[in-house]
């Protein structure tokens, strides 16, 4: 040391004084977020007038409509980009119309041939026109049996005809047509078809962002009547809170299959209309009818009465009708069998007792993207008659193997969106490994019927035979609540869980 | 120092292969594959089983890491298997959200954490002193989905400044309000991260008060205010910048819960979204880059805690 230390000086500590380090951080932080919130106030979102935004909760895995089946594939691209022979008339859920076919086809007699004429001066989004060769290259790739579970072979007979033979007469040949096995692709196209898409639809694909949004946009040369939108833009949000966030700040128009929960915070809203669409999904408890002790039909049926179906549906805020079968009312086969193993836990307990099965305790597999409202509650009502409900929540993949591949579980919860799909019961490699011969062959005839009355005769009965025989409890058909904006006119209201037809829609700012 | 940077580097190259064998072995774990998500419940087992085919995943998995791991070695992460985009476009896309969510976010949690740190420690054993500490205890046991929805009530609902959800389509085109979509969200994860650092910010400025050169600095008649701010603080800069590497994991991490709470199109959104559907290469590629970035974050703050701290210069070696 040199110099001498000083004198300690004693003065009192300054409270006053605040470092500038902090100073600095705290005003750059503050300038950061004035900036952004000025340069924002001036650019407030600018869509144009007929733009039509709607949100979805689901984002489809791939655009390809040749593997790809999942609903919002469906419900963005068929009926808005690709078209078929026959398609789905809008609002409906099974009215099957002629679509790029000019009318129905002729049927031989002996109900194997199928031929469709072909529309005039139909073209293709990137102006190729829309020619026989188009539709047999399409129908050849995908009305395969391992799509559609039997053969069809479609041929050209003209230059504006097409033919499809069948080896054996199947009347669910048209409802294949007018889904994804039906979607008529350009036979010369190149484009990615996982990420991109060419159809001859009242719209064509723009851009996909993956993760955020989906945009169509009008066709200018559709061959029917104009889309009455310039464009569509299709949001993605998983998340409900953000969905309802964003219907609050008007960045939606429409948003498709709200939670149930979330009902409320829109309920009164004047800007929004809360519409319930009729749909075909059935939210089915399946059991595993193959392995014991479910492979007793005395406990399925014991456990199908100890389900309140009715406190089931208040628990999603009213969105969902009471079902006693596979078969909604909207689907061919339809008859009220809501009576059948209704809500009765007396008669529940006595079966298990005369089962022999007092004391069982059972596993549920739900998927985590469905809420657990329903499941808890199945928990509570399974307990009354006696019986121990595990809920075991998996991610889809793991759903889709362990409980659609491999059949191992006991109990398993989902929507079955599909509509008519009772093909499901009548195949015994099915998740559920129900085997009835009877309801088998009453299927097998109701599907080579050439009269649909016949048809809708059989297929009633089967469901009866079902549903007397629990491979499942169907806990209620889903009827989910569509948010539409008071400006949008048009928006269907039946069906928009599987497809959503943009066509008629428009929107009045 | 040339010695210090190709050791750090081996390291790094050495953790970062680990790292990549970690990941694609754990993601073979996973119930489920592409081809049954792809499928749904409606194709056949024929159907699924041409699709696995047609996507290589009946490979043997040594040659799926080696096709892998060959492809990153040449700078191509590969593609989706469901879409076939590839991976380097979409990840390059998602960033621009989620990086400048995790920097504001950082500038956010070093706002908070620095002066309430300092202060907090400063005015140890007084009331207010003691209320600053609780509340950043508080702070970072709350969850950031619920700090979330608060954020979004005040910020959104009440004061109407923010969106509370999504990012423009047109991405930063509008910076003014690409950035307004952003506040809130970085607000969560910023204010969370701020907690977590206040309390080392707090230990180390106490561990400084109590050091011999502030006590010498005061002995010789500096305040304490003064001998903290210039003999104290410089010791604590050096503390946070250190840990600042493991944080930038912790953003990460907050950006998949919050980019999924407000409906933002980043990195961590692709990344649930990517595994519920069982895209693999393209899950696998995304952890590799991410893994990459925080373990060369790690080395970069290594060094550069080399560079300012005297004590551990060359010539101190």
């Amino acid at each position: 040391m040199t110099e001498p230390n000083p004198a300690p000086e004693y003065q009192k500590r300054s409270r006053s004084k605040t470092p500038l380090i902090v100073a600095v951080i705290v005003v750059v932080v503050i300038a950061i977020v004035v900036a952004a919130f000025a340069l924002g106030r001036g650019a407030q979102e600018e869509t144009a007038d007929d733009e039509l935004t709607v949100g979805l909760v689901l984002e489809p895995t791939s655009l390809d409509v040749r593997t790809n089946t999942g609903v919002a594939t469906s419900q963005i691209l068929l009926d808005n980009v690709y078209e078929g022979l026959v398609g789905i008339r809008a609002g409906t859920v099974a009215e099957l119309e002629p679509v790029l076919a000019t009318d129905m086809p002729e049927l031989s007699d002996d109900g194997l041939e199928y031929t469709f004429t072909l529309r005039d001066g139909v073209a293709f989004h990137d102006g190729a026109e829309l020619t026989a060769d188009d539709v047999v290259a399409s129908l050849a790739e995908t009305l395969v049996p391992e799509n559609i579970g039997f053969a069809a072979t479609p041929a050209k007979v003209d230059d504006r005809t097409v033919k499809i033979t069948l080896d054996e007469p199947n009347n669910t040949l048209l409802w294949q047509l007018a889904n994804f096995p039906g979607a008529i692709r350009e036979a010369d196209a190149t484009n990615n078809l996982a990420d991109s898409a060419i159809g001859t639809g009242p719209f064509a694909f723009e851009q996909w962002k993956q993760g955020d949004s989906l945009t169509l946009v009008k066709n200018d040369d559709y061959w029917g009547d104009a889309a009455k939108l310039d464009s569509v833009v299709f949001r993605f949000l998983p998340e409900g809170r953000a969905a309802v966030n964003a219907l609050q700040e008007g960045d939606l128009d429409v948003f498709t299959a709200l939670e149930p929960e979330l009902r409320d915070e829109l309920q009164g809203d004047d800007d929004f209309a809360l519409v319930r669409a009729d749909s075909s999904d059935v939210f089915t408890l399946g059991f595993n009818t193959a392995e014991a002790p479910l492979d007793d039909q005395r406990v399925r049926t014991a456990l199908s009465r100890a389900i309140d179906t009715d406190a089931l549906i208040s628990a999603q805020n009213g969105d969902g009708k009471p079902l006693g079968s596979p078969i909604t009312e909207l689907e061919p086969g339809y008859r009220d069998l809501t009576d059948v193993n209704a809500f009765d836990p007396d008669s529940a307990r006595a079966l298990l007792a005369e089962a022999g099965q007092q004391d069982l305790s059972l596993e549920l597999t739900v998927p985590n993207i469905y809420p657990t409202t329903v499941a808890d509650l199945l928990k509570s009502q399974l307990a009354d008659v006696g019986v121990t409900l595990g809920i075991r929540q998996v991610d889809f993949p793991t759903w889709l193997e362990q409980v659609y591949t491999n059949h191992d579980f006991d109990l398993s919860y989902v929507d079955h969106a599909e509509a008519r799909d009772f093909a499901n019961y009548a195949n015994p490699d099915y998740y559920f490994g129900y085997d009835s011969p009877e309801v088998q062959e009453l299927f097998a005839k109701a599907i080579a019927a050439t009269d649909d009355a016949e048809a809708d005769r059989l297929l009633q009965e089967a469901a009866a035979r079902v549903a007397e025989d629990a491979p499942a409890k169907w806990l209620f058909n889903y009827t989910p609540t569509n948010v539409v904006g008071t400006q949008v006119q048009g928006f269907p209201d039946a069906n928009t869980n599987s497809r959503i037809n943009l066509g008629d829609v428009s929107i009045q700012r | 120092m040339t010695r210090f940077l190709l050791a750090r580097t081996g390291v790094l190259a050495v953790g970062w292969l680990l790292a990549s064998l970690v990941i694609f072995g754990t993601l073979r774990l996973l119930p489920g594959d592409v081809a049954q998500v792809i499928g749904g419940t409606k194709a056949s087992p024929e159907r699924i089983a041409a699709l696995r085919q047609q996507l290589g995943l009946d490979q043997p998995l040594l040659l799926q890491y080696t096709d892998w791991i060959g492809g990153v070695l040449r700078g191509d992460l590969g593609a989706s298997v469901v879409t076939g985009t590839p991976i380097l476009s979409e990840l390059a896309e998602k960033a621009e959200v989620t990086i400048p969510l995790a920097l504001l976010s950082l500038v956010i949690a070093l706002a908070v954490a620095f002066p309430m740190g300092v202060f907090a420690a400063y005015r140890r054993g007084t009331g207010v002193g003691q209320t600053v500490s609780a509340l950043g205890l508080v702070a970072a046991a709350i969850p950031a989905v619920w700090a979330g929805l608060l954020i979004t009530i005040v910020g959104s609902t009440w004061l109407g400044w923010f969106p509370s959800q999504g990012f423009p389509r047109e991405g930063w085109a509008d910076p003014g309000r690409a950035l307004r979509s952003l506040a809130l969200p970085a607000l969560t994860i910023g204010l969370g991260e701020g907690a977590v650092l206040f309390r080392f910010v707090r230990s180390a400025t106490l561990s400084a008060l109590d050091a011999e050169h502030v006590r010498t600095a005061m002995s010789q008649g500096s305040t304490r205010l003064r001998a903290l701010l210039t003999q104290g603080l410089p010791g604590v800069g050096l503390s946070i910048v250190s840990i600042l590497g493991l944080q930038a994991a912790a953003l990460l991490v907050g950006a998949v819960v919050v980019e999924q709470l407000f409906g933002l199109p980043g990195l961590g959104s692709m990344l649930v979204s990517d595994v519920s559907t069982r895209d693999l290469p393209k899950v696998q590629s995304t952890l590799l880059v991410l893994t990459g970035f925080i373990l060369v974050i790690g080395a970069v703050v290594d060094v550069v805690h080399r560079l300012i701290d005297p004590r551990l210069r060359d010539g101190a070696e």
